[in-house]
């Protein structure tokens, strides 16, 4: 199951040539209602990221879930006392030992990580559409969101 | 054993938080940490960490309904994301150096704010006569929707962008403060101050709560609230409750529904401000 989405998810912006890829630069097919604002490469980016993200959100429940039974099976967390790992390289670490809260730890940052994917992606149609003040202001919203992983860490 | 059991037990119940936030209309973490906190004991900081993450599981997977449907403003809702994002950071800042009591007084307040607005009617659907703010026609903010009910388009202009913005920013706080998505207080900003038609803002507020999320959740993460032995099964229960829930919708008469829930969510609310006051030894 989980495999089956992994390879949808690498498939989606592959070279398939099927809809998701293209979409974003290709000519806009149904023109029925432009989205507000007028940028119609940003709604057709926006619907392609969307769906991008609804398979994020599949295959990240998948491996907490992975992890979750792991934990179930094992009876143990693979961490002493209540510890769990709360850095990117700690997390790494268990995982390579398959410790069951590394995996669900990986699974938790997966789904952090797919609005800043939706940002990231903004940045890129406002980019495609040349609007400046679109770009500073997605631009601003994604240093925002990359910051606060490295707030936390400073210990601030 | 007793892992076996918490596990299975903090699913169940945030199945049914999943399932009541989504026919409720306010979100399965603001229904979340009272719970969590009360019921099964856990530090604050950890329900809110579990309430983050389920809003975010939440909302990114319902995100493909909130584009298709082309009534989400999705410029306004990056352009607000400004203040939305700042917002949660300093929120999850403010939270990490302030006692925890002042969190579960907060939370209490919120809940009950939340409560009542929940049963508050609007107005009017359609706000007429209102003129976009320079900054909306600099930004290109106006736009139009398909509105299915009344089956006609519906053109709309966008009033006090600055006020709407500082609004979010207060939604955005909490959001970080709390861990919670906060859609009351963002469709709160967009509909008073901004004036947008009621869809456009309930919309474009789903549409925002994720982003929102993301900025403070990376905090939480570092700070360790994002405890994987709680944040698990809660995410996973609530990902599951809001898909039956938003199911059920169609078929439910909702507002029964709220005035059913009215005071279970105010003595919960109560009991979050006794905690948070020491009262109850939570």
């Amino acid at each position: 199951m989980g495999a089956d989405e992994r390879g949808q998810d690498a498939g989606a912006p592959g070279p398939t040539g099927a809809p998701p890829g293209p979409a974003g630069v290709a000519a806009p097919a149904g023109r029925e209602h432009v989205a507000p604002g007028g940028g119609d490469h940003l709604f057709r980016m926006e619907l392609v990221i969307s769906r991008v993200l609804q398979i994020g959100v599949l295959v990240s429940a998948a491996v907490v879930a992975i992890g979750l039974l792991l934990l179930l099976i094992r009876g143990h967390s693979g961490y002493p006392r209540q510890g769990f790992p709360t850095t990117l390289a700690g997390v790494a670490a268990g995982v390579g030992q398959a410790r069951p809260y590394a995996i669900i730890a990986t699974g938790l940052l997966l789904l952090i990580l797919t609005p800043v994917l939706r940002v990231a992606v903004g940045l890129v149609a406002f980019v495609l559409e040349r609007d400046s003040t679109f770009v500073t202001v997605t631009g601003y919203v994604l240093a925002v969101l990359i910051l606060s992983f490295f707030l936390g860490r400073s210990g601030w | 054993m007793t892992t076996t059991w918490l596990v299975l037990a903090l699913m169940a119940v945030s199945v049914l938080a999943g399932v009541f936030g989504a026919l409720l209309g306010i979100g399965g973490g603001i229904l979340l940490i009272p719970v969590l906190h009360i019921l099964f004991r856990v530090p604050t900081h950890t329900a809110m960490g579990a309430s983050l993450v389920s809003v975010i599981a939440t909302s990114s997977g319902a995100a493909v309904a909130y584009v298709r449907d082309k009534i989400s403003n999705i410029r306004i809702g990056m352009f607000l994301e400004i203040a939305t994002t700042t917002g949660a950071v300093c929120g999850a800042f403010i939270a990490a150096h302030v006692a925890v009591g002042w969190l579960n007084i907060i939370f209490g307040i919120v809940l009950a704010f939340s409560t009542f607005s929940m049963l508050q009617k609007h107005a009017t659907e359609l706000p007429e006569g209102v003129r976009s703010h320079p900054w909306a026609r600099r930004l290109r903010l106006a736009g139009s929707y398909h509105d299915t009910r009344l089956d006609r388009d519906v053109n709309y202009e966008v009033a006090g962008v600055p006020q709407g913005l500082g609004m979010m920013y207060v939604a955005g706080m909490l959001s970080g403060l709390l861990g919670i998505g906060s859609g009351t207080f963002k469709v709160l900003g967009m509909d008073v101050f901004m004036r947008l038609p009621f869809k456009v803002s309930s919309s474009t507020s789903n549409f925002m709560i994720g982003v929102t999320a993301a900025a403070s959740a990376g905090y939480y993460f570092a700070k360790g609230w994002i405890d994987p032995g709680v944040s698990a099964p809660v995410a996973l229960g609530v990902l599951i409750g809001a898909m039956l829930g938003t199911r059920l919708m169609v078929r439910m008469r909702s507002h029964t529904l709220r005035l059913v829930f009215v005071p279970v969510l105010l003595a919960a609310a109560v009991e979050m401000l006794l905690s948070g006051f020491g009262v109850r030894g939570v």
